[in-house]
């Protein structure tokens, strides 16, 4: 039994970034449109989170300057952070998903169809 | 690194201040970060809530709603600067532990389990620099300088990881090497700011604290490594990846040997371990030792593998120590097993045995009394009073003989059925028998210590001390030595029943034994002997 805690944020955010890189603002949309807008992660817990995996070395960070199109070529646009899944990460997520799947059998084991009749816990 | 530049459909000049400006303003002046953090997270909060503008004014909003918008769905100002502030900045649980109490009690027990100072006495056998063996000391015994990490203490509100390297390194003669490339890994730097709102305390302790955090979240810590030589910083996986080396470890000690004997006895062969045993074992250790680092768990510092009966293992070598250990205490817990299971089975045949003593106790009795009541009517036959012509008496003599075939009668039903559960209980013990391997006996060692090949025979049956023994070293093994050996017999009259090679010969009675022709019999390695005073 994996000795992780249950952190589904950290999920969430790790699969949103092994589909490619992206930034703050793209994965919380991202997150809203995968979960049909039932999922919402605030900045607050976000961008706390997204430190805490660069920190522990399972995202990696680059900026990026974001011009407008048709900008004053001298003027400076604004910065833009992006996260890439690490290795590291990579692994990590795939843990993750192992024990999420673990937790999923281990209930489905008490909510199968038949064991309604039985007084299933409501 | 610039990319190239993406689309922006309301470009806004960033020299006019507007809400968003403002609000940034207000969101940094709370952030109790360094100056190059505050900025950083300034610009990410506006890239962010610019975008969100954006999408605003596309879906047609007015432009101050969109602002207002944005700014409200980033939630209560002072609570994101507070989250985002402890994210970056050294957690709260520093503190908290820090000023704990019982702290210093722990502190000698995190300081076997996390790493940085425990490193194992022996002298490592992976070299990393070119050739020399490092002999390595755990910080308990310091030779004539003082363990320099515990010297000084630092002011660990303020003072940076640099610092305190910086320190130790001035509190000794060997040059202090630190690893800053792998520390990034743990997310510290250079400019890491210790932060913890304490008092000011020795290195060793900062360092147990740091260690016990970073474990917990990340499976890895700063380590120190001390040799004569120099002191190295790093990390604990990067030390561990010096010493990892392939060791193999013999599972054939967790053999069952209830199963052993069947097998010796009849094909011969090396000892089997149960397919789930080496699974449970391999489970037990990957879940125990250092979970994080094996290779099923992500972990790239240790692997394992079964191989017919070994255990062949890639790992450090202070996991290599654990799991000797390991491998002890589960050995000890299967021979107690053993042991166990060997006595439940020999207390079984016990019982087995009185029930079939009972029995033919009862058995004997029974036909006893058949032949008592068989006289009597014998006697009643030729009594003198069956010739007189005296018609009582010579009613109630025939009265007493119909009452004595009556009771002979049931006498042999009772004989039959005993003759019955005789034979059945007979079966039982016969089987058992050559299940039972080791009777606790206090000739010889249990057969877990034995080795495999010693040549053996067994004695089986009754003898007062049946059993597993080895043959004499000196001289042949005759059947009266044999007896002799498992403390004699209880029935001159007991058979001798010779199973070799799956084959099964009656001798003959012990009564007989020294005028018979298997008196000189020599027993050889695998014979089994049984002594049963069975009526044929």
């Amino acid at each position: 039994m994996l000795n992780l805690k249950q952190d589904h944020s950290t999920l969430v955010v790790l699969s949103v970034l092994a589909d490619g890189p992206s930034y703050g603002y793209a994965i919380s949309k991202a997150i809203a449109a995968k979960s049909d807008g039932h999922f919402k992660l605030t900045a607050s817990g976000m961008y706390p989170l997204l430190t805490k995996l660069e920190k522990q070395g399972l995202v990696t960070t680059s900026w990026e300057e974001v011009k407008a199109e048709g900008a004053d070529p001298d003027a400076t646009g604004r910065k833009r952070k992006w996260y890439t899944l690490s290795p590291k990460g990579h692994k990590q997520l795939a843990k993750h998903i192992e024990a999420h799947r673990q937790m999923q059998s281990l209930i489905d084991a008490f909510v199968t169809p038949a064991s309604n009749a039985h007084g299933a816990p409501a | 690194m610039t990319r190239t530049p993406r689309n922006n459909p309301t470009p806004r000049p960033p020299t006019s201040r507007d809400g968003i400006d403002a609000w940034l303003d207000v969101l940094t002046s709370m952030l109790a970060l360094p100056p190059s953090q505050r900025a950083q997270v300034r610009d990410e909060l506006e890239d962010h809530l610019r975008s969100r503008v954006d999408d605003l004014l596309i879906a047609g909003s007015p432009e101050p709603e969109a602002v207002r918008t944005a700014i409200a769905e980033l939630g209560e100002t002072a609570q994101l600067a507070r989250h985002i502030t402890s994210a970056n900045h050294t957690p709260k649980s520093f503190r908290r532990f820090a000023m704990n109490a019982t702290f210093f009690v722990l502190a000698g027990s995190i300081l076997t389990a996390g790493v940085s100072m425990m490193m194992p006495n022996a002298p490592q056998q992976q070299t990393s620099a070119a050739g020399q063996t490092e002999s390595v000391e755990t910080s308990r015994h310091q030779p004539a300088e003082s363990d320099p990490l515990n010297a000084f203490t630092i002011n660990v509100r303020s003072a940076t990881l640099s610092d305190m390297f910086q320190n130790l390194e001035s509190h000794t003669d060997r040059p202090v090497i630190v690893h800053w490339d792998q520390i990034a890994n743990l997310g510290f730097d250079r400019e890491s700011v210790i932060g913890i709102d304490s008092q000011p305390i020795k290195a060793d302790l900062v360092l147990t604290i740091l260690a016990e955090r970073t474990e917990q979240e990340i499976s890895d810590s700063i380590a120190v490594l001390q040799t004569d030589n120099r002191i190295e910083i790093g990390t604990r996986s990067q030390f561990d990846r010096r010493t990892r080396a392939q060791k193999i470890y013999d599972l054939s000690i967790f053999e069952d040997i209830t199963e052993k004997f069947e097998r010796n006895l009849y094909r011969g062969g090396p000892a089997q371990v149960n397919e789930k045993t080496l699974r449970t074992i391999l489970t037990l250790l990957e879940g125990q030792i250092s979970p994080h680092d094996w290779d099923t768990a992500g972990g790239d510092l240790a692997s394992a593998g079964i191989l017919n009966q070994t255990l062949v293992v890639t790992a450090p070598e202070r996991v290599h120590d654990q799991i000797k250990t390991m491998l002890h205490e589960l050995h000890q817990q299967h021979i107690e097993q053993q042991r166990a299971h060997q006595q439940y089975q020999q207390q079984s045949i016990e019982r087995l045995n009185d029930a079939f003593a009972a029995i033919r106790e009862s058995l004997k009795n029974v036909r006893m009394e058949i032949r008592a009541k068989q006289e009597e009517l014998k006697r009643i036959g030729t009594s003198p009073f069956h010739n007189i012509n005296d018609p009582d008496a010579r009613a109630q003599a025939e009265l007493q003989a119909q009452a004595l075939h009556a009771k002979i009668e049931e006498l042999k039903l009772q004989e039959q059925e005993l003759d019955r559960r005789h034979g059945q209980y007979q079966s039982m013990l016969i089987n058992y028998e050559f299940k039972d391997l080791i009777s606790p006996s206090t000739q010889h060692e249990s057969t877990s210590t034995q080795p495999t090949d010693a040549p053996t025979y067994t004695v089986l049956g009754e003898v007062h001390r049946p059993g597993l023994y080895r043959l004499p070293e000196q001289g042949d093994l005759t059947l009266s030595r044999l007896i002799h050996t498992a403390g004699g017999i209880k029935d001159p009259d007991t058979q001798i029943l010779l199973l070799r090679n799956g084959e099964s010969r009656m001798l003959g009675r012990v009564a007989d034994l020294n005028a018979s022709d298997y008196a000189d019999m020599k027993l050889a390695r695998g014979d089994v002997v049984r002594f049963s005073t069975h009526e044929p």
